[in-house]
């Protein structure tokens, strides 16, 4: 039995546009805890994802649209854990880009519970008809280049998931940085239940 | 599982008991032919190791104690891995518990190390008794794997140790297979306290309490020394105080002659006996020959102190082939031992070892070795001190290592040539012969090849002083 929680982690863009996962969340990613990576794509190259195998033997990758050394990559992969069937693809095919009519859509077409995708680098959580959809953003704090307002940076993100049954039980990481500078990691959880009327959306994007 | 049938003909024959010393002394008394345990063996075994008393009626009330504990501990110390409810859902929702966290207090962290030892514990599952179809299905490996978590998690300052699967599969095999599924309409009045000791719903239960009196016993042989680290059996851990001492101790009383052979060739007494002790031989001896000797062992000392003697016993009876072979020989010997023929099966090693410990002197041990090749050693006293100083065991070491030809000569080996009956005469003659070749041929420089050819000759002649 190895862990059962899953990290869902994406758009990490080493070495074009960041250097390197943030030391903190490479201390919290040792070796032996994680399960199964769910990574969404734009590694983008060898020894990011040589680290990632580190962290979890069973990892499962999709392609990004800058992931261009792997072509064999697939564009989405789904999973089952407990009774949730869990899908993901990196969102650079989904059009427009993070729509949650167009994302419901693939989420249908996948026939999954979960989708979890990426490309915009900012965080995301909802439910929508029943199902959960993820954003785990950018785990290096690359720069996007989609909209963002005046000042506003993308925080490193990434997400463990950790299912039991039909409930999955999320977990956010954000490194945040204080007027100061000092970083620190933040965890937020979010629970989701399967079959359960949909509460009111909550959107967790900050 | 057995039918109801089949089990209530074994349960008629043992209802002639009427103690655990008749059943033991038949037990000891029929190992040549079959096991009075043979169908019942689940039974006998809990008999011998928890059950305090012989009487049927008494067994109910220790039974359901024993299986309460383990559905008690199982619910405690599994529950939360089957269930998921270790307490990382508990506590104050905006500042949750922390899955990557370290420290001991962090749940997830100790469901990390659970899910280790149980890691580690399949490993070895997978690997156990690769012969045997039974230990290859899930569903016996998840058996096994329980009960063994359970143990490890009690005893979590030893935590799990190879060589203890090796201890819960065959429990495992007997009390499964001889579970017996009855109908309650059918069965006779006092067939009731057999049906209830061998209840197929307890299979795992009873198989950790079964596990649990064993290992209560073996326990020490597992243990690591004081000063020892976690890789290697270093310092003084136990089951090396054990290996010394039945060689220095028990061996040499026994016999002397054997002993230092032994220590002169170097072989450290432990390379053999931890994997004999700890396995409580289940490696040593096929599985259906391994019950039965179980069998005597648990009847008699659920102690185990008898397992010291069982070791010399087995000594003992390839003690010629030992006296003659060199290093790699001698170990590859006792690590492959023979395989014990009709009539002398390994459960006769229990009946030596009962009389090695009743008389732990020469005649002791030369009875013994008489006893399966006809042949007495040659007597101590014939190492009169003028040929065999007490400083002389390093001068033979040096001499037998350097010329296996010269040993031949030598006045012990002289001494027991003379004493070889006339039909391994020839045997002995080629022996000799062989060692001459090897000796000469490492003049010629062909002295790796040939000493190989040798061994291979050596290793296949049949043990014919088991017969």
């Amino acid at each position: 039995m190895t862990s059962r929680l899953v990290l869902a982690i994406g758009d990490l863009h080493i070495p074009d546009r960041a250097a390197a996962i943030p030391a903190k969340f490479r201390k919290l990613l040792a070796p032996g805890k994680i399960g199964q990576i769910l990574c969404l794509g734009n590694l983008t190259d060898k020894e990011t994802y040589d680290f990632l195998r580190s962290v979890a033997p069973d990892l499962q990758i999709v392609k990004g649209e800058f992931d261009v050394e792997a072509a064999n990559l697939p564009l989405s992969k789904v999973v089952t854990h407990g009774s949730l069937r869990i899908g993901f693809t990196h969102g650079h095919t989904i059009i427009p880009q993070g729509d949650s009519d167009s994302l419901l859509i693939a989420a249908r077409q996948m026939d999954v519970d979960v989708l979890v995708w990426g490309g915009t680098h900012r965080f995301e959580a909802y439910e929508l008809e029943g199902k959960l959809f993820v954003n785990p953003g950018t785990a290096t704090g690359a720069i996007s280049s989609g909209w963002w307002a005046e000042g506003e940076e993308p925080i490193p993100s990434f997400c463990l998931m950790d299912v039991q049954g039909s409930v999955l039980v999320l977990y956010v990481y954000q490194l945040r940085t204080d007027e100061k500078g000092a970083e620190s990691v933040s965890v937020e959880k979010v629970t989701f239940r399967k079959e359960l009327p949909a509460p009111p959306i909550t959107d967790k994007a900050i | 599982m057995r039918s109801l049938q089949e089990s209530r003909q074994r349960w008629k024959e043992f209802n002639a008991y009427n103690s655990k010393d008749s059943l033991k002394d038949d037990i000891l008394r029929k190992q040549l032919t079959s096991s009075p345990c043979d169908g019942i063996r689940s039974l006998c075994w809990k008999l011998f190791l928890y059950l305090p008393d012989f009487a049927p009626p008494t067994w109910s009330p220790v039974l359901s104690s024993s299986r309460d504990v383990f559905t008690t501990l199982r619910a405690k110390l599994l529950g939360p891995l089957e269930t998921g409810n270790i307490g990382i859902y508990d506590g104050d929702p905006d500042h949750p518990i922390d899955p990557l966290a370290e420290g001991p207090s962090n749940p997830w962290s100790k469901l990390r190390k659970d899910e280790e030892l149980r890691r580690e514990i399949i490993q070895d599952l997978e690997r156990c008794m690769p012969d045997h179809d039974y230990f290859r299905s899930e569903k016996v490996q998840k058996q096994m794997l329980d009960v063994l978590f359970v143990y490890c998690k009690l005893n979590a300052d030893m935590g799990y140790r190879q060589g203890m699967h090796e201890i819960v599969a065959p429990i495992l095999w007997v009390v499964d297979n001889d579970a017996v599924q009855a109908d309650f309409e059918e069965i006779l009045e006092n067939e009731k306290y057999m049906l209830e000791a061998l209840d197929p719903a307890y299979v795992e239960h009873d198989t950790f309490s079964l596990f649990q009196a064993v290992m209560h016993s073996a326990r020490p042989w597992y243990e690591l020394g004081e000063d020892s680290d976690d890789i290697g059996e270093k310092g003084n851990s136990p089951i090396v105080e054990k290996s010394r001492m039945i060689h220095e101790d028990l061996l040499m009383a026994v016999d002397p002659q054997l002993a230092r052979h032994l220590k002169e060739l170097e072989v450290l007494p432990q390379v053999f006996l931890i994997r004999w002790i700890r396995l409580l031989f289940g490696r040593e001896f096929p599985f259906d020959q391994l019950l039965v000797l179980w069998d005597s062992l648990f009847a008699e000392d659920p102690d185990f102190t008898l397992v010291d003697y069982i070791c010399v016993a087995m000594l003992l009876r390839i003690r010629w082939e030992l006296l003659e072979f060199d290093y790699s020989m001698t170990l590859t010997l006792l690590l492959r031992y023979p395989q014990p023929k009709h009539p002398n099966l390994p459960a006769t090693f229990v009946s030596d070892a009962i009389y090695l410990r009743n008389h732990l002197d020469l005649s002791g041990g030369a009875y013994i070795i008489s006893k399966y090749s006809n042949r007495t050693p040659a007597p101590v006293p014939m190492l009169s001190p003028a040929q065999s100083p007490p400083t002389s065991p390093s001068r033979r070491g040096i001499r037998s290592s350097d010329s296996p030809v010269r040993r031949t000569m030598s006045p012990i080996a002289g001494q027991t040539a003379r004493t070889i009956p006339s039909s391994s005469g020839l045997d002995r003659l080629v022996n000799d012969l062989a060692k001459g070749v090897v000796g000469r041929s490492k003049g010629w420089g062909l002295g790796k090849p040939i000493e190989r050819l040798m061994e291979e000759l050596q290793w296949n002649k049949p043990f014919e002083n088991e017969k």
